[in-house]
């Protein structure tokens, strides 16, 4: 669920609620329900597990939400190209949630190598909706980057299987158009896939540099010069202060026998929350103090393969990034954030229940305009909120930035306020950087009215598929400014 | 090459602007005059074809196991619509509805004229290597589970020909790696010799054991 709907709902406003919900268990069955709201003009809300946060998954104007979790089948992993090149082709039915997609294939030695934060309790179809990233793009790519073909039910029932173009547009892959249209176009029931064998071993290591534009540097060189790290994610001081405290802390000695025996008294929680209060409500001051005394940055790394071969990948990086006195912390950083990389989004409600907000806004640009859109949403944002960022999902020209927001105003309708305001400058900042509003989190409902800026004239060309494919516009009504 | 088909290098984001109208052959050699490439390969006729011939066909990249296809390849372009010109952002990837360049890319002008596209272009590689092993059925898989980004793949009567390219050092390790995953998969394999001191059972009774 989005934040603001948390806030929402502790402002005391009741949610949005469908009228019915459908578990199908076949495209069979899709194609019948939706012939029938076709048929009938009810509109209809697919759903998989319900992680996105943009809100793409809520039922608007009631209607029937199809639930597709019954249609978690794996339907087959051969090899690619008659194993040609070594790859395989996996092909399974949409509602499959993520880890149990990849721990099946683990088991039979392939990875799809598709790791979001979300994976369990995001499924197949979600990832395909949204166009979503895994820690692990940077060398398996997003999942538009691993899907083959789809299959999919059109907005009037009609079923497009695999191989098929959509019949109002023969000249296109039906993948290209479906993929990324979060159920606005239609259902995608089953995908194919490409996967790759279990890598050997992964090297882990994290690495310190003194400034993050020089961190920042290193990673677009080590990419550039043709390395492809699997992980790769530099956290800027704020993040990297929480990080090395997160690491320095398990590695801690075991506390005193005595302090087991002291009570859970009310007071340590009374201290606690206000601990936070008054850190969210003196965001800009602390942020200032926080890159003052601690402005070391940490960049992980994780390296796939051979042994040797990864060690020798490695030490091309440290020389590359000598000339930037970078200091090996050995591979304590990178085991760490791997034990605890998908934890963040669980402690996350903590927050809500401290009478504070938090969310995430993840943009993308290219190299050249990254440190301007940095710098440009932090300056707009701080005066309001603590905000901490890590730049991940890094290709050969550009990266995305991932924003953490933690904000308080002390009331909840203030709050709302407080975080429409600050999602309207972050998204106002990236549009004026030329970067994208959204780089694997979707559109939804939640960055609805900035896409017609973020797309231009292609706006024009998306309404004119939705205009052609969903004249009635049943499919997810509302969503993504259609 | 004209100037005006050649529009921009961006030596930060390592991407290149240019009008398709342009030829590939061109293309490469204006890059290389600057220490830069483009990763993609289609055989030597397809150095005379324009890049809007390339994106709107989709030819197949001989270089794809390292840099993908050419819809890969290209960040953004502009194509003319009857709904107006149509320009994709400038960005390395989105969420943000479908990816229309890859609509319009493959289509053969049935959705939209491409007239301008933005591609990724690489660093001219320090060193290129070939590497020859004798390979089994599996090995390929070894080559990706070891971490090999090939070039190209040359299958040719049980001997793998591995194109290979990047850093120096990299390369040599990567060659190492090869050998030590062919000489792994050649002890797997069981000898001849092994084989025919053993008695399997057959699939199919002989003459002899059905009398």
């Amino acid at each position: 669920m989005m934040s603001g709907n948390l806030l929402d709902l502790k402002a005391g406003l009741s949610p949005y609620l469908p009228d019915a919900v459908c578990w199908p268990e076949s495209t069979a069955e899709v194609s019948k329900i939706v012939k029938w709201a076709f048929q009938e003009r009810v509109p209809i809300t697919p759903y998989g597990a319900g992680s996105g946060v943009s809100g793409g998954t809520i039922p608007l104007q009631a209607g029937v939400v199809v639930d597709l979790k019954r249609m978690n089948r794996i339907e087959s992993v051969v090899g690619f190209q008659g194993e040609q090149d070594g790859l395989f082709s996996v092909t399974a039915q949409c509602g499959i949630v993520g880890m149990h997609l990849e721990e099946k294939l683990q088991y039979r030695g392939v990875t799809l190598g598709h790791f979001p934060s979300s994976i369990l309790c995001a499924t197949l179809g979600g990832y395909l909706a949204c166009r979503s990233a895994g820690q692990l793009s940077s060398k398996y790519g997003k999942i538009e980057d691993m899907v083959q073909d789809v299959e999919a039910v059109l907005p009037n029932g009609d079923i497009v299987s695999f191989g098929e173009a959509i019949p109002q547009y023969p000249h296109a892959r039906a993948k290209d158009i479906l993929v990324g249209t979060e159920g606005c176009l239609g259902i995608i029931t089953r995908a194919r896939l490409k996967a790759w064998p279990l890598p050997e071993s992964t090297l882990w290591r994290g690495l310190q540099f003194p400034k993050l534009s020089d961190a920042f540097e290193a990673m677009r060189e080590i990419l550039q010069l043709g390395l492809r790290p699997a992980v790769m994610r530099l956290y800027d001081e704020v993040d990297t202060f929480l990080l090395s405290h997160g690491y320095r802390k398990q590695n801690a000695e075991p506390p005193a026998a005595w302090k087991k025996y002291l009570p859970d008294l009310p007071f340590k929680k009374w201290a606690g929350k206000k601990a936070h209060h008054i850190l969210f409500s003196n965001a800009s001051f602390l942020q200032r103090t926080f890159e003052a005394f601690s402005p070391k940055v940490i960049l992980i790394l994780g390296l796939e393969g051979h042994p040797p071969l990864a060690e020798a990948q490695l030490k091309a990086i440290l020389e590359l990034s000598k000339k930037r006195k970078v200091v090996d912390l050995g591979p304590e950083p990178g085991l760490h954030w791997l034990r605890h990389r998908y934890s963040v989004s669980y402690k996350m409600p903590g927050v809500f229940l401290d009478d504070a907000f938090v969310d995430t806004i993840e943009v993308a640009s290219t190299w050249d305009r990254l440190p301007s859109l940095y710098e440009n949403i932090r300056r707009a944002l701080m005066p309001q909120a603590l905000i901490l960022a890590h730049f991940s999902h890094a290709y050969v020209d550009g990266c995305s930035i991932y924003f953490t927001i933690l904000s308080r105003t002390g009331e909840p309708e203030r709050d709302r306020e407080r975080y429409k305001d600050l999602w309207n400058k972050a998204m106002e900042e990236a549009l004026q950087v030329g970067a994208t509003i959204s780089h694997h989190h979707g559109i939804g409902l939640l960055k609805a009215k900035f896409l017609p800026q973020e797309l231009a004239t292609g706006m024009e060309w998306y309404r004119s598929l939705k205009h052609e494919l969903d004249p009635k516009n049943l499919m997810n009504p509302g969503k993504m400014g259609l | 090459m004209s100037a005006s088909l050649f529009y921009m290098i961006d030596k930060k984001s390592l991407l290149v602007t240019v009008s398709t109208h342009v030829k590939l052959g061109e293309l490469r050699r204006r890059l290389q005059q600057q220490n830069y490439d483009i990763g993609f390969f289609a055989g030597k006729s397809a150095e005379h074809c324009t890049l809007k011939h390339l994106l709107e066909e989709g030819l197949p990249n001989l270089w794809h196991l390292r840099y993908g296809e050419i819809q890969d390849l290209c960040t953004s372009l502009v194509a003319a619509t009857p709904l107006g010109h149509v320009r994709t952002k400038k960005v390395p990837r989105a969420a943000t509805g479908p990816d229309l360049k890859k609509i319009f890319m493959g289509s053969r002008r049935h959705y939209g004229d491409i007239e301008e596209a933005t591609l990724q272009i690489i660093p001219k590689p320090d060193c290129r290597k070939t590497v020859v092993v004798r390979a089994g059925k599996d090995f390929l898989k070894r080559l990706w589970a070891g971490g090999v980004r090939p070039l190209t793949l040359l299958r040719r009567s049980g001997a793998l020909a591995i194109e290979l390219e990047g850093l120096k050092d990299v390369v040599l390790a990567e060659e190492k790696t090869l050998k030590a995953l062919a000489a792994r998969e050649s002890d797997a394999r069981p000898r001849r010799s092994n084989v025919r001191a053993r008695s399997f059972p057959r699939s199919r009774p002989s003459q002899k054991e059905r009398s």
